[in-house]
């Protein structure tokens, strides 16, 4: 019995050693239709919106389809900390892009298989976030340079929630100008601004909808040439190309989605239309170059 | 027939056997059947070398050489994974709430569902990672032996069914840390199976010292299986929100149901196999059958067709011994390792996911009553159950953890 018993205890030891060894690959514990570098730079750009406080929540599905909804007050974005993080944000998504646009150069935008990398749903979200990161950072400008002529009002409940007016000092200016009738002459309104104010309002137009804004150089009033400053290798495209991009992606999947990103470009692109027309009025040459998407 | 005979029969069996795998060539893998049965599940598969009894013609067919003999009429057996026990626990509740989201004009904005909605997302959530399944084995098993002086020779057969359904998520793509983003190309993934078999077995053991007793034997299989699968192109969840693929377009080849089923008819991409398959074994017993060594080598010879396709299902050679230290008239106990797929043809892996251990504790007043408990380890993953006899009626349980996921399997058989 003693023999036996020690066999028992050898075999019960070996059952009991070699339990739990094993581990089921099911689940995916290497990422399947991505890379870890598209995964890194992902991991990056969330965190980055994060420190920001802009991250999206889509807590429900109904979030999908009216996504003008998730545009944070513009006030958490008037901070040079907050619009280095958003900027950082936009090189980590463009890395995630470089490593999944063998989807958009194909000619299946969604090709099947285990050699695909990223999907329709990737495409589509990392353009919204690209074009949401893009009108964030244009606010961050307006709201940084600007505040003495101009701001950025923010109503959840409106439609476009953001819209872009004058301050009261800025109305009492301009309507000083506008009392002047014919006299009155591109360079009146250009002076209301300071320099710093001009450029924010030719950089966020240009981080927007891609407008190359530029102001002629007027020596007797001390103002000189301006144009946008916006790094093009860095930022090489705007708010609302993103946004088709994002659209069309999102129309592939489903309609209803696509409905969601057609109300946040028509909220987004009402801002601009305002800023535009104010922009022209005020003396600055603007030039949108036709989109593609 | 002597033991000429016997030699004449394995001779003819060999040279059978060499013929046909010249005929055979090179063909594309199958996976194998899954053969197997209450008891060999509960010792964790370890039944390579273990002889003398019904499951011999699943393990080892040189086994029924060593049987006393054995009839088991009906032997239905059921299983499910433990993911599959737990998600039915809130089914109903799921189910309501599904309803209740298809029933709005509006599913998607209806604010009034906004907590179905998240509920099933969180639900969706927790199925990441489990593996629903449902096994359903079952069959007939039947050895005749036949005495010949010192020497045995054994004929058996069964006719065996498995019917299979498992379905799991994966996540695809970026991982997004939102679950809805997340969600939207997850894969989804399914494999429905069934393979019929008929399974002829020859056996036959010669004596070769007093308790010494050499066993040899062969299976000849005839299968027939359907398989319905997306495991090589997935679905995703984007996919089903799109049934007329990326190009929008309706009636294009990537539709939903051009590309992986149609609704309406998903048994239309049904594939159907038909082939056979030759298993050896050898089995030496030794003190009476206390110790016993085998070896078997399954699916040496097959092959398989379905339409122009052809394909075989690669060897798998296993060996396997037991030993049984303490064996009396009321109890007996049995220990049993096994090695499978040694050459890595079938899984690959290293030696631990080769390795089957077994033990089994049976209590026996006589051949009417009996009551076995089981443990082992499969591959690395726990295995245990209970066999139950009384007169011609058993059933059986048993807990057995594979790399797909972990089961529950009961049994109930009538046999004599």
């Amino acid at each position: 019995m003693g023999r036996l018993s020690l066999k028992l205890v050898v075999f019960s030891t070996i059952v009991v050693l070699l339990l739990g060894c094993a581990t089921r690959e099911r689940g995916g514990r290497s990422p399947i239709g991505s890379t870890s570098s598209a995964n890194e730079a992902l991991r990056s750009g969330l965190e980055n919106m994060k420190k920001a406080g802009i991250e999206i929540s889509l807590s429900d599905f109904s979030n999908l389809s009216s996504l003008e909804r998730i545009l944070p007050d513009p006030v958490k974005v008037a901070d040079p900390v907050v619009k280095d993080h958003i900027e950082a944000a936009i090189d980590d998504f463009y890395r995630v892009l470089s490593e999944i646009e063998g989807l958009e150069s194909g000619k299946n935008p969604a090709p099947s298989g285990p050699e695909r990398v990223g999907s329709l749903t990737d495409l589509a979200m990392v353009h919204l976030h690209l074009a949401y990161l893009y009108a964030l950072d244009a606010a961050a400008e307006l709201l940084i340079g600007g505040k003495r002529v101009f701001e950025v009002s923010y109503d959840p409940k409106g439609s476009p929630p953001y819209s872009f007016k004058l301050t009261p000092y800025g109305e009492e200016r301009m309507k000083a100008i506008e009392e002047m009738g014919e006299k009155a002459e591109p360079a009146d309104y250009l002076s209301i601004f300071t320099f710093e104010e001009r450029q924010s309002l030719i950089n966020a137009l240009r981080l927007l909808v891609g407008a190359v804004v530029t102001v002629d150089p007027m020596p007797s009033r001390g103002i000189p040439a301006q144009g946008p400053t916006v790094d093009e290798r860095r930022f090489p495209f705007n708010a609302i190309y993103h946004l088709l991009r994002a659209m069309k992606y999102a129309g592939l999947i489903n309609p209803e989605i696509e409905d969601g990103i057609r109300e946040l470009n028509e909220a987004i692109d009402e801002f601009n239309k305002r800023m535009e027309e104010e922009a022209r009025k005020w003396g600055f040459k603007v030039y949108i170059p036709p989109l593609k998407a | 027939m002597g033991i000429q005979g016997l030699h004449t029969a394995f001779k003819g069996v060999v040279i059978s056997l060499l013929a046909i795998s010249l005929i055979s060539g090179e063909a594309g893998a199958i996976t194998p059947p899954m053969l197997g049965d209450i008891r060999g599940w509960g010792m964790g598969g370890a039944m390579f070398g273990v002889g003398g009894d019904l499951s011999s013609i699943y393990y080892n067919p040189a086994g029924i050489a060593l049987c006393d003999g054995g009839l088991e009429l009906l032997n239905i057996m059921a299983g499910a994974t433990f993911d599959t026990v737990g998600e039915m626990l809130d089914y109903d509740e799921f189910l309501d709430r599904i309803r209740r989201i298809q029933g709005s004009d509006d599913p998607i904005n209806d604010p009034a569902l906004s907590e179905d909605r998240k509920w099933v997302v969180e639900r969706v959530e927790r199925i990441i990672g489990e593996l629903i399944g449902v096994r359903v084995p079952g069959g007939m098993r039947l050895v005749i032996p036949l005495s010949l002086g010192a020497h045995r020779l054994a004929l058996g057969g069964s006719i065996y069914g498995f019917l299979g359904g498992e379905w799991w998520m994966e996540r695809r793509g970026l991982p997004w840390d939102d679950p809805i983003k997340e969600m939207l190309d997850d894969a989804v993934i399914y494999r429905v199976f069934g393979d019929g078999l008929v399974i002829g077995t020859l056996g036959g053991a010669i004596g070769l010292a007093k308790g010494v007793k050499l066993a040899l034997g062969s299976n000849y299989k005839l299968l027939r299986r359907w398989i319905f699968s997306d495991v090589e192109d997935p679905f995703t969840v984007e996919d089903v929100m799109n049934p007329k693929g990326p190009d929008g377009i309706e009636g294009t080849e990537d539709d939903f149901s051009r590309r992986f089923f149609d609704p309406n008819d998903p048994l239309a991409k049904v594939q159907r196999w038909t082939g056979f398959g030759l298993d050896l074994g050898a089995l030496l017993s030794i003190r009476d059958g206390s110790i016993q060594a085998g070896v078997t080598l399954r699916d040496l010879v097959s092959s398989m067709r379905s339409g122009s396709s052809e394909g075989k299902i690669d060897p798998n050679l296993a060996v396997g011994a037991s030993f049984s230290p303490f064996r009396t008239k009321y109890m007996t106990l049995l220990m049993a390792f096994s090695l499978d797929d040694i050459g890595g043809s079938v899984r690959g892996g290293g030696i631990l996911d080769k390795l089957h251990l077994g033990a089994e504790l049976s209590l026996h007043s006589n051949r009417l009553i009996s009551l076995s408990a089981r443990v082992g380890n499969n591959q690395g993953f726990l295995t245990y159950g209970f066999g139950l006899r009384l007169a011609i009626l058993s059933i059986g349980y048993a807990r057995y953890g594979d790399e797909v996921a972990d089961w529950h399997f009961v049994s109930a058989s009538i046999g004599f």
